[in-house]
């Protein structure tokens, strides 16, 4: 995913280049829609459609770079799904099972592979089933790309703090990966099927 | 758990950051997997997002937007500066050359600077544009003659710019906006009219095109 948009571009979408911000959308909306997931699930879409029109109609407002602007994003696009769940009186939907996932074709080209839809599916709904603050700092750095302090805004929470969440999460991971049967070859893809060994723990 | 490894946290925060060449192999690919390019289905909200954005920014006019309106015009003017620069350079009488080149910038600029390319880099396989034709038709009803510009917009052709911009009289600031290293030359504020154009070679030698492109010294011609 591209990390990077350019203060210049967030400057032309404000200033009402439809190019531009169609540009901006099309970086942050990927991240953000899966984070949303990891938060509320299947409903994801739909908060992020909420989000993105608060956006449109505070884009004015906003000022800063790359990074803010996507913890400014990455905020809303959290406040958005804390109504949402509430107004829903649930918590976020549990992951699907992982059959799903055992389906998958043993690729050849596991990197290609792990750049498919399904592979980023599978992923993040391995992430969300970490605890809610790792799930979400894990989220947050390494997949909208916001450095600790940013992160840790918008959590409400210290940059160490979220730091120490999301090596939690990452450690959390690793164990999982590493502790599924894995031979030679499959090596590489076992996330897709690490939430099984996790269920039958 | 069978196994811990441990995660050193500098290989923690290297992954955290994006490297995909740090940590155990497994935990790199799971990460790129979560942080891969967009996927198609994920863009599916892209154009009702785009038309909403649409809808604001002609809904609620930002002051801002007037200033990106002056860029888009000094930029057309810095154009003309260095053409009629060049003229008056090179062959002093060619003022039909720089006339030429100044009724339409749009056709003669025809590339657009690379900060403003139209399509954005970061949708493989995303459906079409949202707007795909609309760069052309600005084009297009940039280089009719300024009498027939408003009766272009109710031909069925440029229906869709008409309802892009949100209105007839909004299709020039569209333009504008959409094809900002050029301009349209807006019914009313002529900016060629090549009736006497013997004022600007005389003022254009001194201008540097490239040293203050905010602030040619034709623009009051102009404006």
């Amino acid at each position: 995913m591209a990390r990077v948009t350019s203060a210049s571009l967030i400057r032309r979408a404000q200033d009402g280049d439809e190019l531009a911000f169609d540009e901006l959308y099309c970086a942050v909306h990927p991240g953000l829609l899966r984070y949303l997931r990891v938060l509320v699930g299947s409903d994801a879409e739909d908060v992020a459609s909420e989000a993105w029109l608060c956006m449109v109609r505070d884009l004015h407002t906003f000022s800063g770079d790359d990074q803010a602007f996507r913890g400014w994003a990455a905020s809303i696009a959290r406040h958005r799904a804390i109504d949402h769940l509430r107004h829903r009186d649930r918590r976020p939907a549990v992951p699907v099972p992982a059959d799903d996932f055992m389906e998958l074709p043993a690729s050849e080209d596991a990197e290609a592979l792990a750049l498919t839809a399904v592979a980023t599916d599978a992923a993040v709904r391995l992430i969300a089933t970490l605890p809610p603050d790792q799930a979400e700092a894990v989220m947050l750095r390494a997949v909208l790309g916001l450095d600790a302090k940013t992160a840790g805004k918008v959590l409400g929470k210290r940059p160490g703090a979220v730091r120490t969440a999301a090596h939690r999460g990452l450690q959390r991971l690793a164990e999982q990966l590493t502790s599924a049967p894995t031979s030679e070859n499959r090596a590489r893809v076992t996330f897709l099927t690490a939430p099984t060994v996790k269920e039958a723990r | 758990m069978s196994t811990r490894p441990r995660l050193r946290r500098s290989v923690a925060e290297h992954l955290l950051d994006g490297a995909t060449d740090a940590g155990p192999p497994p935990l790199a690919e799971l990460l790129a997997a979560a942080a891969a390019p967009a996927h198609p289905g994920e863009l599916a909200g892209r154009q009702a997002v785009t038309q909403a954005y649409r809808a604001h920014r002609d809904a609620v006019p930002l002051p801002r937007r007037r200033s990106m309106l002056k860029t888009a015009l000094a930029k057309a003017l810095t154009v003309k500066a260095a053409a009629i620069a060049a003229v008056a350079v090179g062959g002093g009488v060619a003022l039909a050359a720089t006339t030429g080149v100044l009724p339409n910038p749009l056709g003669t600029t025809g590339k657009p600077s690379a900060s403003h390319s139209p399509k954005p880099s970061h949708s493989p396989g995303a459906k079409g544009s949202p707007s795909p034709n609309l760069e052309g038709l600005c084009k297009a009803y940039a280089a009719k003659p300024d009498g027939e510009r408003g009766k272009a917009l109710e031909s069925p052709a440029f229906q869709a710019l008409v309802t892009a911009a949100g209105g007839l009289d909004k299709v020039t600031d569209y333009c504008v906006t959409l094809l900002p290293s050029s301009k349209p030359s807006a019914p009313g504020a002529k900016p060629s009219t090549p009736g006497k154009p013997s004022t600007k070679p005389s003022g254009a030698p001194t201008v540097k095109p490239t040293d203050h492109p905010g602030a040619p010294s034709g623009t009051p011609s102009h404006r």
